[in-house]
């Protein structure tokens, strides 16, 4: 109970009321077999013993059943609070227990009780009690800890939830409309451009689509992808955007997680290329050194303006490396020059990867 | 109408170029790529339609329109998703998503007829009331936050002087704009807007009742509005104007 709040009650009936059904099953039948026992144990078998048996096993199953609503209706602060109560519990239900017993059994005149008996019943109450508690408060805290692991796997399902709406945001193909506006009229200027940039399209989106299932693709796979989807962009900014590439032949077998350099590329349009009237050069470069792979997406434009928007797009980049490499992984976004933004990828080349 | 073009792609400026051919009421009579060049050109051609990308590098399609005195009847294009589209909508903004439908685009050009005609109307009403050789204001456009207004001058009740801001008071809010009372006054119709007071300028079509107060002074109650009082030299003014 150390994690939780101090402010939270320990016990509260939150956790009671959906197990009332349990407590009250194991409660009955608890005390069935407890007097089921006694009853086989005790000497004699007759009227007087079944009565004595009842009315100790009913006087204890009343005087725990009235602790429980006590601790049930209590706000609990602390735990020497709680744990205080069920000591007392331990020695004053006994007391109860075995009191009642006496005055029972001597108003109906069907036992002798000695000052022996008393002693032997009371200690016996002890142990009776001290097992109810123990039972009842592991129970409890069996209870608890599954509660605390359901809360712990719902907040898991949320934050999973949000990335992944999150993720798809930030997927969505949301240059397609630009795109369509585009083709549309490409088609009446030049038909064979537009049928190649409308393939391009086609690519591009079943690549896009299909990237959500897989943790990991090929970088020339990706590069083909980021390729399409700077074409198509060609057609929209015409001169405004320069393209340069300098791939490194060695590391297209490489693998990275899927959309990565796509949001790269995609960031440094959007916030780059696309703020500047007269606009300016993405260059995408990549090297496979000692078994690390460094992609590097520089782009015309200032970090200053780059960097609130684009937080978003970034982040999820980030989570997913590190979902995938742990800490061996980074992406870095930083001016490179007077006009430059470089966003510089390093991914551990993974063991088994053929090469 | 003579209709502007702005849009920083080639691709689809020629594309509405296209569309716009069946409509011979509309002629282009300019293209421009970035705010910049739009602001030039809406000067120097003063067209009655702007066509408008609302994103474009630099300054994008609002940044322009808050830097126009008077603003021309503007459609909206966008590439947008819905959720802006809706922004557009509250604000009723006309726009056009890209790509544009021939019966969209039909549809705004014929409401864009129909405020020309009656932003005519209404200067025909107003008669001579040019003033430093400008022409009255038509419409200005506001932005207050998410929300983004083209407001007829016809719609707006009374405009207040809050320091170097004024607020407009019209059905739809009552946003602040940055302009000095005094800077908008010498671009105001003189026949529909007149100083109240040093801090208000009402529109006299929205004047529902004039109650005349101790000492000559006037009070007028404004439809959907409240009273205002009318300064004393002004009140002699106003009685004038309306021949009381």
């Amino acid at each position: 109970m150390a994690h939780i709040s101090p402010n939270a009650p320990l016990v509260t009936k939150h956790l009671f009321a959906p197990n009332a059904r349990s407590y009250y099953i194991g409660q009955a039948v608890g005390w069935a077999t407890y007097a089921a026992l006694l009853y086989a144990l005790s000497p004699e078998h007759g009227t007087a013993t079944t009565i004595a048996t009842a009315i100790w096993c009913v006087a204890g199953m009343i005087a725990t059943h009235a602790l429980r609503v006590y601790v049930d209706r209590h706000p609990w602060h602390a735990i020497s609070e709680l744990a205080l109560t069920f000591v007392i519990a331990v020695a004053v239900i006994p007391a109860v227990m075995t009191l009642v017993q006496v005055v029972l059994l001597t108003i109906l005149r069907s036992h002798h009780v000695s000052a022996a008996g008393i002693a032997a019943h009371f200690l016996q109450g002890i142990l009776v009690i001290a097992l109810w508690c123990a039972i009842y408060l592991g129970a409890q805290e069996l209870r608890r800890r599954r509660a605390a692991e359901i809360e712990a796997l719902r907040l898991a399902l949320i934050a999973q939830t949000a990335q992944f709406q999150a993720l798809r945001a930030q997927l969505q193909p949301h240059f397609l409309f630009n795109y369509l506006n585009s083709l549309r009229e490409l088609m009446n200027e030049d038909h064979e451009r537009a049928e190649r940039a409308l393939l391009e399209l086609s690519g591009l989106l079943r690549y896009t689509l299909r990237a959500d299932q897989l943790e990991t693709v090929t970088l020339k796979d990706e590069l083909g992808a980021v390729e399409s989807y700077l074409s198509l962009e060609k057609i929209r900014f015409e001169k405004r955007l320069r393209l340069r590439y300098d791939v490194d032949p060695s590391s297209l077998t490489a693998k990275i997680p899927p959309m990565l350099l796509q949001t790269l590329a995609e960031n440094g349009l959007k916030h780059g290329i696309a703020k500047l009237p007269a606009g300016g050069d993405i260059s995408i470069s990549a090297v496979l050194k000692n078994g690390i792979l460094r992609i590097r997406v520089a782009n015309s434009g200032s970090l200053r303006c780059a960097n609130v928007s684009n937080a978003v797009g970034l982040k999820n980049a980030r989570e997913r490396l590190r979902l995938v490499y742990g800490d061996r992984a980074s992406l870095d976004l930083r001016a490179s020059g007077e006009n430059e933004v470089l966003a510089e990828v390093t991914i551990p080349r993974s063991d088994g990867e053929g090469s | 109408m003579r209709a502007l073009i702005v849009d920083d792609e080639r691709l689809a400026r020629s594309g509405l170029r296209r569309l716009l051919r069946a409509h011979r009421h509309v002629e282009i009579i300019g293209e421009a790529e970035n705010a910049e060049q739009a602001l030039e050109a809406i000067r120097k051609l003063n067209p009655d339609l702007i066509f408008l990308d609302v994103e474009m590098p630099g300054r994008n399609g609002f940044e322009l329109l808050e830097q126009l005195e008077d603003v021309p009847i503007t459609i909206f294009t966008t590439a947008y998703d819905s959720y802006a589209a809706r922004a557009f909508e509250a604000s009723a903004l006309d726009y056009l998503v890209k790509p544009i439908s021939p019966e969209r685009l039909d549809a705004s050009l014929v409401r864009a007829g129909k405020s020309l005609r009656s932003a005519a109307a209404d200067s025909n009403v107003a008669g001579p009331a040019l003033r430093l050789g400008h022409s009255p204001l038509r419409q200005v456009f506001v932005r207050d936050g998410d929300h983004c207004w083209i407001v007829r001058l016809a719609d707006i009740s009374m405009m207040e002087s809050e320091g170097n801001y004024t607020r407009l008071h019209f059905s739809a809010g009552s946003p602040l704009i940055f302009r000095s009372l005094t800077a908008i006054e010498q671009r105001l119709d003189t026949s529909a807007f007149f100083r109240a007071n040093r801090s208000q300028i009402i529109n006299l079509h929205w004047i529902e009742k004039v109650e005349s107060e101790i000492e000559g002074r006037l009070v007028v109650k404004l439809a959907k509005g409240p009273k205002i009082e009318i300064s004393r030299r002004q009140s002699l003014k106003l009685r004038q104007a309306m021949s009381l």
